[in-house]
């Protein structure tokens, strides 16, 4: 492409850790699944990604309910300490995995679009 | 195969730039709405396609009233389709041109670095950690989205998966109130060095193009 | 961090952006198919089209990686 064809900056303003801002803003744009390679390591690593993005999201999905009947009132402590007990295990479980097939936290992510709004 | 970047109004000319593939772009009336579009040769899609209709989209923003970006893909074997389906969809669009004219669409986002691990035991613990967390990300991003969203048109604001992405954005801002807006977002930011602040445009209003859902 | 390098973040960061308004965002006006459920569109997107936006984000993938 030729430089001409370049946009000039359209940051307006930045602060921080821009790094991890584009890091951040490549997923989030992600929109499409990886294109699947055909080797056997990278298609297994692949549906691994998809797969765990989806158990992610219903991880949180479920967490922020709990949290919200929590804040509510309406979980008994003793429900607030076995759901507590679960999304731990289930976050380590989780990390276990993400390790397991070399995936980060920016891997596993996914644009919710109207789903966004379960959130 | 005829390409589709965006419907628009007022459009004094069409901007200086090619399409994609280095097609001409060209403007075609559709009752009292502009679609703009350009031939698609038959060679296989260039790699850049998404980012040269971007760059066409953007260059519409400064030569036309009101722009309604149309979502890259949108294609039509001739002119009677492109018609046909524009037709069909004229009162939403013009409904969207009439809200976007004059006004660029500003992202405004805020990230966190979620590595902090947790220190929590039992169960209540873990719980009591995570309300805590969520509260006050949900603050921050209240605390920079509520006077942000006074001084815009409307706003949008999306649920990202990813738990460094406290808020994610965007503002239908006037133009003559970019930089009020500008400021108002690096104020924030001064404010608050605990978090990485973002804002980027002006775009061309994407995400005014469809009427925002009437909430439950 | 030096003024090329910020200012190429900052044009990596504008380019991540507008490649994210332009696939996920804007009005879907389709000549193919388009499927409604439940309010949603999920539109049927040409394949040469799907290939062209992967690519597109490959070579985003492949620029981050310098």
């Amino acid at each position: 492409m030729s430089s001409d064809d370049r946009l000039d900056s359209r940051v307006l303003s930045a602060r921080g850790d821009l790094d991890g801002a584009a890091r951040a803003l490549e997923q989030i744009g992600n929109a499409f699944p990886r294109r699947v390679d055909a080797d056997p390591e990278k298609v297994e690593r692949g549906l691994a990604q998809l797969v765990l993005t989806l158990i992610e999201l219903l991880r949180q999905l479920m967490e922020r309910q709990a949290l919200r009947r929590m804040e509510q009132g309406t979980l008994t402590d003793d429900e607030v300490e076995r759901l507590g007990e679960t999304f731990m295990k289930l976050a380590e479980r989780m990390e276990e995995l993400k390790d397991e097939f070399g995936l980060r936290d920016e891997d596993l992510n996914l644009n919710l679009g109207p789903l966004g709004n379960l959130m | 195969m005829i390409h589709l970047y965006a419907i628009v109004r007022g459009l004094a000319a069409l901007p200086d730039r090619a399409g994609i593939g280095g097609a001409q772009l060209d403007a075609k009336a559709v009752d009292d709405v502009v679609a703009v579009t350009s031939i698609l040769s038959d060679e296989p899609e260039p790699a850049d396609g998404a980012v040269a209709h971007g760059l066409v989209v953007e260059a519409l923003v400064d030569v036309a009233d009101a722009v309604v970006p149309v979502r890259y893909g949108a294609r039509f074997p001739d002119a009677a389709a492109l018609v046909a389906t524009v037709s069909g969809q004229l009162p939403a669009l013009r409904e969207r041109l009439a809200s976007v004219e004059g006004c660029v669409e500003l992202s405004v986002r805020l990230l966190a670095s979620d590595d902090a691990p947790t220190v929590a035991t039992d169960g209540t613990a873990y719980m009591q950690e995570r309300l805590h967390a969520v509260r006050a990300t949900e603050q921050l991003a209240d605390a920079v989205h509520e006077p942000l969203a006074r001084r815009a048109r409307a706003s949008v604001r999306h649920r990202r998966l990813d738990r460094a992405v406290v808020h994610d954005g965007c503002y239908l801002v006037e133009r003559q109130r970019t930089d009020a807006f500008r400021s108002l977002v690096e104020a924030f930011g001064t404010d608050h060095p605990e978090v990485t602040v973002v804002c980027t445009g002006p775009w061309a209003p994407y995400n005014f193009a469809v009427a925002p859902e009437r909430a439950a | 961090m030096s003024v090329t390098e910020r200012r190429s973040l900052q044009e990596e960061i504008t380019l991540l952006d507008l490649v994210d308004r332009v696939l996920n965002a804007g009005v879907v006006l389709h000549g193919d198919i388009t499927l409604s459920v439940a309010g949603v569109d999920l539109v049927y997107v040409g394949l040469r089209v799907l290939l062209a936006s992967v690519g597109t984000l490959e070579e985003l993938e492949a620029r981050s990686e310098r």
